[in-house]
């Protein structure tokens, strides 16, 4: 008897939830459809305060800023922007409250944030079943690998920087390496991907040592790095005072061999944190930390440009990669919606994903022609581009990787993406739509067209194909196969 | 060979004694409260931090350092006289809990006063590193050596021979003997706190031109700190000080000749094991005691 009612019950509540939400359907398509001033909403969950306010703090400040200046200009689409923001810390319980929240209660039309990966994983399931694009600011790969259909992110990942790490030593005759990494996420990631990686790009990883959270001095294990035999190469993964820390251990060490961090290390607090001893460290980070020495015609000047200008106005700090990829996420959601024209989540969901030599980035992968990352050096003061990487998810070649889902894709599979280039001029000219060369033209290193052919559909690999075409680099000069 | 255990060994003994500094405090608040202040690591941050900006504002360094560690000094006398007096008679684990609701706030107060970024101090003296039979050590590491040095020989000083000094070691043995006896154990505590915040200052600022410094950078300190104080025998000012260095050399000693993926790891199993075999630290008696 009991166990019948129960079932009923069940059943009745099935129904019931059911009816609900039929009903929530049409009335949310009717607001839609009917109220065209009504504001879209964006909602947004950050590390704001906490360890990683770092990441969090320029990112809602570089949201707010341009929340407002869309608004000002009359908004997307007729519509204003309207964020909604919470502050998620470092907390993974958090973020999951949080995006309840943001798609149950403030129902918005769709999410940028997540600083960081471990938040973003947490709530991926949510967004998913809850249909919202999600657009995150963290690091790691497997938030888009395997591809979710609702997930995508702007930064480039650790993947892409230790694999352009690797061309660069490889370059310079560089192939055995100390690996050396933190205990955070993202250095355990970028250790990880440096030890994946190494066989396929030639390199032996001579040395493997590792610090804890919070540590204060590595000189112990660069000792040890230095005396391994046959190491020729330093490669630091890791973010905040430790790369400024192994800085002044290498220096203290009197090590000479090359010593490269990753975008980890990619700010100014990096250098004057390691008051001189970053001098000569190669590290791949975006064309925005150096902007003020790019040429007018680089196609990234103007809008990093313009970012640094208003946010450092604006805030009276500095900029960092981190606002950039909100800066980005952003505005991705921006075209897409007025592409879209409307805020209809499936819709805006499929303009994201078809996002393409997106015109306005400035720190992350989907920029028009791709050159995001450059190589940077620490020399005196300041970061100084000395050598740069060119596209690792370039221009048109990414949208038929696999339909609808080029984008996100492109950018955490290096490998195919990448054609290494190193050349020592600080500045490239101008390039639309194909990557170039600073002198002569560089064939091998146009997008292939309809290149999405070569890549299997389901594992995202790619397939053996008429391949290497795009493998050749040079060197200030013609290129040269390699 | 001995170059690389040299060097190993300069890396833990100064590693070792700014654990040790921050170790004292636990011990000198433990030792007239029975609390341990997990507000600690944070002292360490406020002395950095503060020295930086200072600086920044235009201060001389010898200034800044010294208004650093009044101002970590005022916020210990003002933890004591308005988060932990009030509870004073509440039980020790409440008073515990407190002193960790002061490290978030005073962790979450520097974030929104100063900032959240890291920052880093210019050595005392130059930064040429020294050479002693092939390893190196930087001017800096021998400052911190120093300090801790004359800063343990001070408070040597203090608790065998001055009236207060005295009076903080008979309180510690014995609050309500020391009490009849005409000693204002209030006022010894606030001097136990201050001086703990001062300490943990000192420590933060010499620390400061080796291992940076930002908002968080008391956290894992003070957990080291207490981890010396600990294997030291809490309550034992010159325990701490041995337990610093037990730790900190242990710690570089595993880097550099087992694996750095230990190195956290023997530290705390050092720690498990003094306290298995001898329950009140290296050199603690019952009750935890002072020298």
């Amino acid at each position: 008897m009991i166990k019948r009612s129960i079932r009923v019950l069940r059943k009745t509540a099935t129904v019931a939830a059911a009816v609900a939400a039929v009903v929530v359907g049409a009335v949310g398509f009717g607001l839609g459809g009917v109220q065209a001033a009504e504001p879209i909403k964006i909602g947004t969950f950050l590390a704001v305060t906490g360890p990683a306010s770092f990441l969090g703090d320029p990112e809602l400040k570089t949201l707010e800023m341009y929340v407002e200046q869309v608004n000002a200009a009359g908004g997307v689409l007729g519509r204003p922007l309207e964020l909604v923001s919470y502050d998620a810390q470092h907390d993974a319980k958090k973020a999951v409250t949080f995006v309840k929240r943001l798609v149950e209660q403030d129902k918005v039309d769709l999410i940028v944030g997540g600083s960081t990966t471990g938040t973003t994983m947490a709530v991926i399931k949510l967004v998913e079943e809850a249909g919202v694009p999600f657009i995150s600011l963290a690091g790691a790969g497997v938030i888009v690998d395997p591809v979710k259909k609702w997930v995508f992110k702007t930064p480039h990942t650790d993947r892409v920087a230790v694999d352009k790490i690797f061309q660069d030593m490889k370059a310079r005759g560089l192939t055995k390496v100390g690996l050396f990494a933190g205990s955070g996420g993202f250095d355990k990631s970028c250790h990880k991907n440096a030890l994946e990686l190494a066989p396929g790009k030639g390199m032996t990883i001579v040395a493997d040592e590792s610090h804890g959270k919070g540590d204060t001095d590595m000189t112990a294990q660069l000792t040890k790095i230095k005396n391994a035999p046959g190491v020729q190469t330093l490669l630091y993964c890791g973010f905040g005072a430790p790369t400024s820390i192994v800085a002044k251990n290498y220096k203290q060490l009197g090590m000479t061999i090359p010593h490269y961090q990753t975008h980890g290390s990619a700010s100014m607090k990096f250098i004057q944190g390691a008051d001189g001893a970053a001098e000569g460290v190669r590290l791949p980070a975006a064309a925005l930390l150096v902007v003020d020495q790019l040429a007018d015609s680089h196609p990234q000047k103007q809008v990093a440009g313009a970012y640094k200008t208003a946010y450092e106005s604006r805030y009276n700090d500095s900029i960092s990669t981190f606002g950039g990829h909100a800066y980005d996420g952003l505005f991705i959601a921006v075209e897409a919606i007025k592409r879209a024209g409307s805020a209809d989540k499936e819709k805006v969901r499929a303009e994201i994903e078809k996002t393409n030599n997106f015109g306005e980035a400035i720190g992350s992968c989907s920029s028009r022609d791709g050159r995001l990352f450059r190589g940077l050096a620490a020399q005196g003061n300041r970061l100084k581009p000395t050598f740069c990487f060119l596209p690792h998810c370039g221009g048109g070649s990414r949208r038929g990787v696999r339909p609808g889902s080029g984008f996100r894709v492109a950018m955490d599979r290096p490998e195919r993406g990448a054609r290494g280039l190193v050349h020592p001029h600080p500045n490239l000219p101008p390039s639309r739509g194909k990557a170039s060369c600073p002198s002569g033209d560089c064939p091998g290193l146009r997008p292939r067209p309809g290149g999405g052919a070569a890549v299997d559909p389901v594992t995202l690999r790619r397939l053996p194909l008429p391949r290497r075409r795009g493998n050749k680099f040079c060197r200030g000069g013609p290129c040269r196969a390699r | 060979m001995l170059a690389e255990f040299l060097q190993f060994l300069f890396s833990g003994v100064t590693v070792g004694a700014i654990y040790a500094l921050v170790g004292l405090g636990f011990s000198i608040i433990f030792n007239s409260s029975r609390v341990i202040n997990f507000a600690q690591g944070e002292f360490v941050m406020i002395g950095g931090m503060a020295t930086v900006f200072l600086m920044g504002g235009g201060l001389p360094m010898p200034l800044a350092i010294l208004l650093a560690i009044v101002i970590a000094t005022a916020v210990g006398i003002a933890l004591e006289r308005f988060a932990v007096e009030p509870a004073r008679g509440a039980s020790v684990v409440t008073l515990i809990i407190i002193t960790i609701g002061a490290s978030i706030f005073l962790r979450g107060a520097a974030q929104v006063i100063w900032d959240r970024n890291f920052h880093s101090m210019p050595p005392f003296t130059g930064d040429r590193p020294i050479e002693i039979a092939g390893a190196t050590i930087l001017p800096q590491g021998l400052w911190v050596l120093g300090c801790t040095l004359l800063i343990v020989v001070g408070l040597r000083v203090f608790f065998r021979h001055s009236l207060t000094g005295k009076a903080m070691l008979a309180a510690s043995y014995n609050p309500l003997a020391a009490q009849l006896a005409g000693i204002d154990t209030r006022r010894l505590l606030l001097i136990s706190f201050a001086l703990a915040s001062g300490l943990g200052a000192t420590a933060g600022i010499l620390i400061a031109p080796i291992a940076l410094t930002y908002a968080n950078v008391g956290v894992m300190l003070g957990l080291k700190g207490f981890s010396a104080a600990i294997v030291g025998g809490l309550g034992n000012p010159m325990g701490a000080i041995a337990g610093g260095l037990v730790v900190g050399i242990a710690e570089a000693m595993t880097a550099g000749y087992l694996s750095s993926a230990y190195k956290d790891a023997v530290a705390f199993v050092i720690i498990l094991a003094v306290l298995f075999f001898l329950p009140n630290g290296l050199f603690g008696r019952p009750g935890g005691e002072a020298p």
